[in-house]
């Protein structure tokens, strides 16, 4: 085996793109591992964690080519490819148009200007505390911010009137625009705010198929329901949306305080609030309380004058009784988190990566568990594209499990939208069809990757198509234990 | 209220940027490459000093 190393100094390149260049590569005949990213401290760790030892004056202002080949020459043939891959794709994309001190001149005071900003986490606080002063709302897609610099931006955006989306912010929709992962959704009075990105992509995408519209959708990044941010920014949004019929707030395992603290804000309007996971469902004041995304696009649709959904259920047949084990291959983490206290509300035991509890935390070897994975989690995504933008790896852990023979359902979820792939069931070529198969889609027919010839490429492959993602962890418990 | 001309800047994400404009945005992007670093010995000098301040 050989291993050469390049050095690309003093250059910043998108990290989807560097990710793309090294799937590209990993493809290629006699080459046996890549690396291309940034020489930052995170990334140096990655490096090592795959058997590189990077070279010592490396920066994180630098770029880092590492390939190991069968030969030198295969090697280098590869490094040479992922440079020129790098010019060309840097050559392709259009140069930036101003710097962040220019800003302030490209928008006036009928504008809503919105800072998107996706770098390394340890830059955000400085960023995004110079939109702030500028007048400018902002939506931190990045994540790994410190918990400090969060509350001090939020605290910063509240004392000026000004919206800080994030960190840790997929989804967000103003005036019908997608801004980081989101649907193409119909526009209306239903405003929706959350801390989970799939779960507002899941209840924008169900309201629409149900007739509805949204005035907007916030993500607030996915700690803002905790006790140490205290839903500063749920609590703003809810203000900045209030001329909505409608409110709908989501949020993963929100602290019970801040939780109480904004169903009170909510309740004199018809609302609803999902809190991800719990099994009770209440109602307070106008607000009704659940842990199911379905019951509370349901209950807005009716509180709304629309007709709610004649949700399908199918009938669970099992392949054979020597197939017990149940599968959860998720791209949306909420949707994964939704899963599993669908799954275990229905009795079946299920471990995953982002957990209901600590004693349900997947262990090394989860082979003879049931088990729902977030694919999207840190250490799926480890030098790679999140799955939503590149699901091939997620749909071939698919594919694998599928050849098991002790497996008797496989659940997945596909998302379809801005931001997400256009070939969404790549690398599911090959799935076998001894476990039940089955999905849910988040899309309307309105995005990008054509709803409908998803939905029969996932048929033809044998999966069974459930009307939401709730309905599919419903089926996929049932034929489980 | 969220109201006004959406107009997005985008620092350091490409991808979502490419999204943004087949949607029609009105978006800009905005030059951005990570600051020098400082070694650690530097760094915590000037920490030092700033905290002296």
């Amino acid at each position: 085996m050989a291993t050469k190393y390049h050095e690309v100094k003093g250059r910043y390149v998108d990290s989807v793109l560097l990710m793309q260049i090294t799937r590209q590569l990993e493809g290629h005949e006699g080459v046996s591992k890549v690396g291309v990213m940034t020489g930052s401290k995170e990334n140096l760790e990655i490096f090592k964690n795959l058997g590189f030892s990077p070279p010592s004056d490396i920066k994180s202002t630098d770029v880092l080519i590492a390939v190991e080949a069968e030969s030198d020459a295969a090697a280098q043939k590869a490094v040479d490819e992922a440079i020129q891959l790098m010019d060309k794709r840097t050559s392709d994309t259009k140069a930036p148009e101003l710097t962040l001190d220019e800003v302030r001149t490209a928008f006036n005071a009928g504008d809503l200007p919105v800072l998107f900003v996706s770098t390394p986490g340890q830059y955000v606080r400085g960023i995004a505390t110079k939109a702030l002063g500028e007048g400018m709302h902002v939506h931190i897609f990045s994540s790994n911010v410190p918990e400090g610099d969060e509350i001090a931006l939020k605290k910063l955006g509240r004392e000026k009137g000004l919206l800080v989306m994030g960190p840790d912010a997929g989804t967000v929709i103003i005036d019908g625009k997608g801004l980081g992962f989101a649907n193409a959704v119909r526009a209306g009075k239903i405003g929706v705010v959350g801390s989970s990105g799939s779960g507002i992509q899941e209840i924008t995408v169900l309201l629409d198929r149900g007739g509805a519209g949204i005035s907007a959708a916030i993500g607030t990044g996915s700690k803002d329901l905790s006790s140490q941010v205290g839903g500063v920014m749920t609590k703003m949004a809810l203000e900045k949306l209030s001329d909505s019929e409608f409110l709908m707030v989501i949020g993963k395992r929100p602290d019970e305080k801040v939780m109480q603290e904004i169903i009170s804000m909510m309740s004199s309007k018809p609302s609803a609030f999902v809190a991800l996971g719990d099994s009770e469902k209440r109602t307070e004041g106008k607000t009704f309380v659940t842990g199911h995304i379905d019951d509370a696009v349901d209950f807005a649709l009716k509180s709304c004058g629309m007709k709610q959904f004649a949700w399908k259920d199918e009938k669970a047949v099992r392949p054979d009784d020597s197939r017990k084990l149940l599968r959860g291959f998720f791209v949306g983490g909420s949707l994964c988190y939704q899963a599993q206290a669908i799954i275990a509300q229905n009795g079946v035991e299920v471990y995953s990566n982002g957990p209901r509890d600590d004693a349900h935390m997947i262990p090394k070897d989860w082979r003879g568990l049931n088990v729902c994975i977030d694919t999207g989690a840190e250490e799926y995504v480890l030098g790679k594209p999140h799955p939503m933008i590149d699901p091939k790896a997620r749909n071939q852990m698919i594919v694998e499990e599928s050849k098991r023979d002790d497996v008797a359902v496989i659940l997945f979820d596909v998302v379809l939208g801005y931001g997400s792939a256009q070939n969404v069931l790549e690398g599911l070529e090959g799935v076998a069809k001894g476990p039940v198969l089955v999905a849910s889609i988040c899309g309307t027919s309105k995005d990008k990757q054509n709803f409908d010839e998803v939905r029969k490429g996932l048929e033809k492959l044998g999966v069974k198509v459930m009307d939401s993602a709730g309905r599919a962890a419903e089926l996929a418990s049932r034929l489980a234990g | 209220m969220l109201k006004g001309n959406l107009k997005v800047f985008c620092v350091g994400a490409d991808w979502f940027y490419q999204e943004m404009l087949a949607q029609k945005i009105d978006v800009k992007k905005v030059e951005w490459t990570p600051p020098p670093e400082v070694p650690e010995d530097i760094a915590s000098i000037l920490g030092a000093l700033a905290g002296a301040k």
